[in-house]
């Protein structure tokens, strides 16, 4: 195969190297997954786990509680739905800071230069497409299920006053919960690559050498501290978000028991 | 067609170094409202404090909430960071005069 035809091609230098970050953090939550599957074949509902099948219960736990308690009882199916968003956006934040080098770079040169592998992995939401793409997700739910309990009639509320503001609050939460995601993350992102820049000019490349004095402080708090947080506020948003229109936590149970009753 | 977008540029301010000024001068002010975000947070962490020493059992419920809020209070702030980013880096009155043509300013 002639690979420099390949790369030379215009449209594969549109692929952002954001788009290999996601697919290599998508590739790692499914390989841990199906790790974890094969784990739990062996034990049967008596044994104590240990592990990483402890920890997984932990995990699936604590997502349980807070779907419970921000949604309502009904919606516990849709747990996992935000297990593996939580570990996308968290995991996109810090395998930058891992050390994955990056070794899919297509660019120009990329053949002949190999100085990108001294690079790691850009996060996915510093590319403003990332954060929309999950916010828009989001949304759709949020839309869907509104007009699942509340008919047609909830978008009556949108053209009410002034047709133009109240179609623009129909799209308010979307960009507010995209626009905080990527703007955390980019700010992060160049104030790091502002000082990395700055270390490399000293000394004719060799101030990159004092990097692990001064980098982990902005590495703790833009990536881990900024990452974590990010991802707590977008979870508790879809959360209440997309359950707001339905019913509330006593309509439910009471819902949920006369089911019980009829089938019985 | 450059020769036509240079012309469309000055005639949008006296000369480039006036539009970028205008840019910075512009992107000065957006960031001197910032302050009201860091009082907004200010109060968030106050009220929390306060709700922990009313009722110190309370107090994971109460930082989930803090922090909840103190994220839904940076989120102008962030907006703010946003706009002075494409301001500065992207915007230039070459753009601003092509859009003015093409809306019939």
């Amino acid at each position: 195969m002639n690979f420099e035809n390949i790369l030379n091609n215009n449209f594969i230098k549109m692929i952002s190297p954001e788009f290999i970050t996601s697919i290599i953090v998508m590739l790692i939550i499914c390989i841990f997954s199906f790790v974890v599957y094969f784990k739990q074949k062996k034990y049967t509902a008596l044994d104590e786990p240990k592990g990483i099948v402890n920890i997984m219960e932990f995990a699936i736990d604590t997502f349980d509680d807070q779907v419970r308690e921000n949604m309502g009882v009904s919606y516990v199916h849709m747990s996992f739905y935000f297990m593996v968003l939580s570990a996308y956006i968290f995991l996109g934040f810090i395998v930058g800071m891992i050390g994955i080098p990056n070794f899919i770079y297509l660019g120009e040169d990329s053949i002949m230069n190999s100085s990108h592998l001294f690079a790691s992995l850009t996060n996915p939401f510093t590319n403003i497409a990332f954060p929309l793409m999950i916010g828009l997700v989001t949304w759709i739910a949020t839309q869907a299920n509104s007009i699942r309990y509340s008919h047609w009639g909830y978008l009556k509320q949108f053209v009410s006053p002034i047709p133009l503001v109240g179609f623009l609050s129909l799209f308010s939460p979307l960009i507010s919960i995209t626009m905080r995601l990527f703007g955390n993350a980019f700010a992060g992102f160049c104030l790091s690559t502002i000082v990395y820049v700055a270390l490399s000019q000293l000394f004719n490349g060799f101030g990159l050498l004092v990097s692990p004095v001064i980098m982990p402080f902005f590495h703790a708090y833009f990536d881990l501290f900024s990452g974590f947080i990010q991802t707590l506020i977008f979870m508790t948003l879809s959360m209440i978000n997309i359950a707001q229109q339905g019913p509330d936590q006593e309509e439910q149970i009471a819902a949920l028991s006369l089911k019980t009753t009829i089938a019985e | 067609m450059t020769n036509f977008l240079m012309m469309l540029a000055e005639t949008a301010a006296d000369n480039w170094y006036t539009a970028e000024a205008a840019k910075y001068i512009g992107v000065g002010i957006m960031f001197l409202v910032l302050a009201f975000v860091s009082l907004g947070e200010g109060l968030v962490c106050m009220k929390a404090v306060e709700g922990v020493s009313r009722n110190p059992e309370a107090t994971s419920k109460i930082r989930s909430s803090m922090i909840i809020g103190c994220a839904l209070t940076e989120t102008c702030a962030i907006y703010t960071l946003v706009i002075g980013i494409i301001l500065i880096f992207v915007a230039n009155p070459t753009t601003a005069a092509t859009a003015m043509a093409a809306l019939g300013i």
